[in-house]
């Protein structure tokens, strides 16, 4: 791995928590999922997995351990990994919108199957159906968050690519 | 950008009418009626302990500690996802010390705030002093 590669995942890393901190004052409306999308379609699934890897380390540091962050280490590489495997046959921010959304109204069934691991399926069904107003707003502001969003930013650092 | 506009107003859309047929169906719904409930206070830090047998019309279990408010005192915080309970009986939950009120139907952890816990007959709620 070259100086930059480790410069840019330290600086994409940088972002995504800054990017989770400033919206997290908003439930469920966050521009992670966005910005994983824009960094693997830009620079490859290798740097966005690490920097995915960085993120989630430095949310331990901060919140602490708790079964939600082995979720997290989950939940956030497979994002990448399908975003990795559609920008293979469109780069349509339609496309991307989609998964975004499709992303945040399962967050709360994924987080459910994944916590009664520890709880067991009775404490799941409550605590899915009981956030499903949430994932609601998680996959509409996803849709929305990239729709608008995925084009200029991509063109943007497009253009600082070039110079 | 049209065609973008017109897909966020159609998303935004299904959004509120799903989020209607949620509030229709799925929310907990509470019932109405004599219900006779336990409510339990427990602080072993402050010494207190306090049990009330109740009988209530409430429907959740934030209009049950306002009906015995007196007795109780709750104190509640205003945060982004909704109020939660920060004192009871007078002593307020110290978050330096990590402490907080634990919400407990029939001795499991509830999964959701008091304003969206039915009473139930028979149910006993507990409040106790934790920390995290």
């Amino acid at each position: 791995m070259k100086a930059s590669d480790i410069t840019l995942i330290a600086i994409l890393s940088a972002s995504l928590t800054a990017g989770k901190l400033v919206l997290s004052v908003v439930p469920n409306v966050e521009v992670v999922t966005f910005l994983l999308i824009v960094y693997t379609v830009m620079f490859g699934i290798k740097r966005a997995m690490f920097a995915t890897f960085v993120f989630v380390t430095t949310e331990v540091l901060m919140y602490g351990f708790g079964t939600w962050i082995m979720g997290y280490y989950v939940i956030w590489p497979m994002l990448i990994l399908l975003t990795h495997l559609i920008s293979k046959h469109t780069k349509s921010e339609y496309g991307f919108a989609i998964l975004a959304s499709i992303y945040g109204f399962s967050f709360g069934l994924f987080f459910a199957l994944f916590e009664s691991i520890f709880y067991g399926i009775s404490y799941a069904i409550p605590y899915w159906i009981s956030g499903l107003p949430f994932d609601i707003v998680h996959g509409v502001s996803n849709f929305i968050i990239v729709l608008v969003l995925f084009n200029p930013i991509t063109n943007t650092i497009e253009h600082l690519k070039k110079e | 950008m049209n065609k973008k506009v017109m897909w966020i107003i159609i998303v935004v859309l299904v959004a509120l009418v799903s989020l209607f047929m949620y509030n229709q169906y799925l929310a907990p719904q509470a019932t109405e009626g004599e219900k006779a409930v336990t409510v339990e206070v427990i602080a072993e830090s402050q010494g207190i302990e306090k049990i009330y047998d109740l009988n209530t019309d409430a429907e959740y279990l934030y209009d049950l500690l306002m009906e015995i408010k007196d007795d109780v005192k709750p104190e509640f915080e205003e945060a982004s996802f909704g109020i939660y309970l920060t004192g009871l009986e007078g002593y307020t939950a110290d978050e330096a010390k990590n402490e907080f009120y634990a919400i407990k139907v029939n001795g499991v952890d509830a999964v959701v705030g008091v304003k969206e816990l039915p009473v139930v007959d028979g149910e006993v709620y507990r409040f106790e002093l934790s920390n995290w």
